[in-house]
Order: structure tokens, then sequence, then C-alpha cells
């Protein structure tokens, strides 16, 4: 059976990078990894590309860039937020195939040339063109609609969403990778612009360029791993749901994200209590939130020790590779001021949950370590 | 928007045309191989939306995103609620004041200009539905709201 490693991951910082495009912070990110030798696929997450560049074919134009050539597999994804977490799957999937032997899966954004108001349309993208949009509806809108019905159901105010983003800013303050300059307390956050009450500004993660890189390999027996073989990726497992919101059966829980969740378990033959880290996407603290809330309390799991999308800010579509970086470090015992203790132990186990839109996709990816 | 766009979303944001499930009869505002609501793939039937329904959420928008440009209006958000459909939508300009007191109360549908629309001089003028108060219940909440401006002395 062929095993799937990473076993190298680069993270550019998150900044407004007027200096650089989208093909130059995705070369940045895959330069130290080509140092390792060439992969033979190229899987490329670069949703950004066609609606903010107007580049279409964009994995096509960073296999250029990188220098890959001849037989290449070359294949670029789209789902929105989500398409880092859907390369990392389709990586996963190419790579247990036998299709590829080492996959450079590469996860870019570029929004600093953009107003913060083009940077809102592109969020409002992810909603329902048909339904939502037609209506008049944007992303913060029926985000808004969303946690008011959440915030209603737990008959409270915005209290708990407020302390999960403290939370989430208090973490990425201990790392070093941030683009806050002091952590907020859940009072401070309360007093924020509104964004659509009950949310305020600061329940989103800002829009910021960057980009992320992995080198994924395959291999059947421990004797031939992959040097630098530092963890693995064992299982994944997807769930989707209506992209409008009010269409669902119940548009405050995210159930086909929770059973998802029990069937990668079940096929890692693990308990909830057995992970480490869990890390989980937070575009919105109201998703946390949801995510959360659908999870055995009772665990040892550190949630998002980085603070996640809040506390380090969103580099659109590479979120999923962002969680496996962080996954990649925290396993690996290398993640300095942040690291959460039981994942450097030996054959520790990270939950990554990466969503899309509002909650529309779900993709869960199973690691362990191997040090 | 393009024109063709518009005129295809005709049937929803203008004549409030949804889709009804064959086998449970939940209403969708798309339609879809398979029932949202049972998961059947009887063939849904065209069916309007009800004329209104009850205010189960509600969201304000605020100055962080949308009023960067310094548009001063908020723009107001609510789910309505009627059997078997849940529909969000904007509330109607003339009732934005009045947000904070239509929580469950029943508003109607009306037709109404989509917000930006226009702001392109070679752009379509855009309508779709909205949520709008009737006069009764407008002068219950604007009433009330004299009554605690004056309980309050402002």
């Amino acid at each position: 059976m062929i095993r799937v490693a990473v076993t190298a991951a680069a993270c550019l910082p998150y900044a407004q990078r007027w200096d650089a495009s989208l093909t130059d912070l995705a070369r940045e990110a895959a330069e130290p990894l080509l140092a390792r030798g060439k992969p033979d696929s190229l899987i490329c997450a670069l949703p950004t590309a066609a609606t903010v560049e107007a580049q279409l074919n964009g994995a096509a134009l960073v296999a250029d860039r990188l220098g890959l050539r001849g037989d290449t597999l070359v294949l670029g994804m789209e789902n929105g937020d989500a398409s880092g977490a859907a390369a990392l799957h389709t990586a996963f999937a190419c790579l247990k195939s036998g299709m590829a032997k080492r996959t450079l899966v590469l996860g870019a954004s570029k929004v600093s040339d953009q107003s913060e108001i083009a940077r809102s349309e592109l969020l409002d993208q992810l909603i329902d063109q048909e339904c939502e949009r037609a209506l008049g509806l944007t992303y913060a809108s029926v985000a808004g609609l969303m946690a008011d019905l959440y915030l209603q159901r737990q008959g409270v105010a915005s209290v708990p969403l407020a302390e999960l983003v403290a939370d989430n800013y208090a973490k990425a303050c201990r790392g070093d990778e941030t683009y806050l300059k002091a952590a907020l307390s859940a009072a401070e956050i309360r007093r924020d612009l509104p964004l659509s009450s009950p949310l305020v500004r600061a329940d989103t993660a800002p829009l910021l360029d960057g980009a992320c890189a992995l080198l994924v390999e395959g291999f059947e027996r421990d004797d031939d791993a992959p040097r630098d073989a530092r963890i693995e990726i064992t299982h994944v497992a997807s769930a989707i749901e209506s992209v409008a919101v009010f269409e669902r059966r119940n548009p405050t829980t995210l159930a086909s994200l929770h059973a998802a969740i029990g069937r990668i378990l079940r096929a890692g033959r693990l308990e909830f209590s057995d992970l480490a880290m869990l890390l989980v996407d937070n575009p919105l603290s109201l998703l946390e939130a949801l995510v959360l809330e659908g999870l055995p309390q009772s665990s040892r799991a550190q949630v998002n020790p980085d603070g996640g999308l809040l506390g380090r800010g969103q580099v659109f579509g590479a979120s999923g590779l962002i969680q496996a970086y962080e996954a990649f470090i925290q396993l690996s015992g290398a993640a300095g001021a942040r690291q959460c203790k039981p994942a450097a132990a030996q054959g520790a186990h990270a939950l990554a949950i990466a969503l899309g839109g509002l909650g529309t996709q779900a993709f869960v990816t199973l690691f362990r370590g191997r040090q | 928007m393009t024109p063709s766009a518009l005129w295809r979303r005709r049937t929803l944001a203008l004549q409030r045309t949804a889709w009804r499930c064959g086998a449970c009869g939940a209403l969708s505002l798309v339609r879809r191989l398979a029932c949202r609501s049972c998961a059947s793939e009887a063939r849904p039937a065209a069916a309007r939306l009800p004329d209104g329904g009850k205010v189960a959420a509600l969201s304000v928008g605020g100055a962080a995103f949308e009023k960067l440009d310094q548009v001063s209006i908020a723009r107001v958000a609510v789910l309505l609620e009627a059997p078997g459909v849940s529909a969000p939508c904007l509330l109607a300009h003339s009732d934005a004041d009045l947000a904070a007191g239509l929580r469950q109360a029943w508003l109607r549908f009306a037709v109404r200009r989509m917000p930006g629309a226009g702001a392109d001089a070679d752009a379509p003028i855009a309508y779709t539905f909205k949520a709008a108060a009737d006069r009764p219940t407008r002068q219950r909440i604007q009433s009330s709201q004299r009554e605690r401006m004056k309980r309050n002395g402002t």
C-alpha cells in the first residue's frame, strides 16, 4: 500500500506585498522545496488568479516560472477559499494511485492590488449568485443572518464569538507569524467596527498576500521512505452542503462535516481524544464556533496553536495548505514559541478541517508525526 | 450584471418563482435534481413563494466592509420564514430605521431596486424582491419608538 508523506514545507509571511506578483509569491514559496529535486507533478490552488489578476491557466503559468517542463503533470484547483485543501487531497489521491511519486502542492493569493471593497467582493463570489446574490445579499449579510440565528439558538449576545476571536489573537501573538501588533481583548473586539450585526470586523480574517508550498511524496515501506518524511497524511475525508446557507436543512450546524470527522477517525482507528492538535479553518469566527460545537468537549487536543486565519490573516485559497504547513512544523517539533507539546510526541496525530464558503465544503485531513 | 443575466433571474427576483418538491412539498429558491429536504428525485414544480413571512433573523450591515465608500444608509438583511421555506433577502430601504423593532414581525415581499444598481452609468438598473413592513406594523413600531424616546427624555 502506498503511503503519503510531507517531506518539506514553506510558507511566506502574510503581508501586503506590493512588490510581488502572484507568480513571484508562488516562486518564492516553491524555490526552497525545488532544491530537493524536481517534482513529477504540480497541483496549484490559485483561486484569485482569474478574478483578481484576470489570468486563466494560472497553474501552467506557475509551472513555467518554476522551470517545470516536459512530462510534469500540472493541475489547477478551483474550490473557492478551500482550493488549497482540495489541491492537497488531489495530491493525496494522485500519490496513492501511483499516478505521481513526488508532488509539489502550491497555494498562493494576491489581493493587495485591490481596494478593501473589491476584496470583500471576492468573498461575495463565494455565495450562491443565482439565489443569494440575486436577492442583493453579500457574504457579510448572509454571515450576519447565520450568526444572528446561531446566537438566538445559544440564547446569548455576541460574547462567545468575541472571546473566541480574542483567544485566537492571543495564540497568534504568542507565535511569530501574525499581522497583529498586539492581542486585543474580547471587550475591545466587541467595540470594533460593525460588519453585519452581530458580527464585527474582527470576526473575519483580513485578506492578505501570501503563498504556501508543500512537497508530498509517496512511498511503500519505512525503509524506502523519502528523506525528511517527517509527517504522513494518513486519511482524508470531505463533506458538502448547499452553497445557499438557508437552503440547508439546518443553517447553524455543520452536520455533514461532523459526519466526515467521524468517518476519518474510524478509518484511522482513533478516538477524538487521541488527537494532539486540531486545526480549524476560521475565516469567520462563527465558522470555528460551529465546527467546535459539534465536537466532543472533553479533548486534550489544542485548537489552532497559530491562531488560525483570524490570528494570522487569510491567504485566500491557501488556508488548507497552511494548515498542512502548521501540522508539518508542529508534529516535527519545530514550531518554536507556539509549539503544542503533545503534538511533538512521536506518532502524535493532528486533524485539519478546511472549510469552503460559509461551511459549504469541508476537507478533513488526518496527519501523523513520524519523528 | 448583464441584461441577459438579469433577464434570467427575473423569475426568482421579480416573480418570486421557487421550486416545490413533488414528494415533501418543501420550497427551494433554486432548481435541483434532488430535494434539499427529503432527497427525493421527484420532478420539482414551479411554485410562487408566499406573500411574506415572519422575521426569524436580522442583520444590519455596518461600515467595516460595505460602507468604506461612505454610503450612509445601513443595509439590513432579514430571514423570512414561511411554511415550507426560509427566504433571506434585504429589508426595504424605507423600513431600515425600524429594523430593531422588526424581530418576529410579519413582512411582505415587495419588488424594490437592488443596492448598487446604477452606480455604473452603463449598468442596467436591477430590481429584486425585498421584505417590507405593512402600514400597521410600521405605525406600531414607530409609536413604540416614540414612547421609548419620551421615556428616555430624548
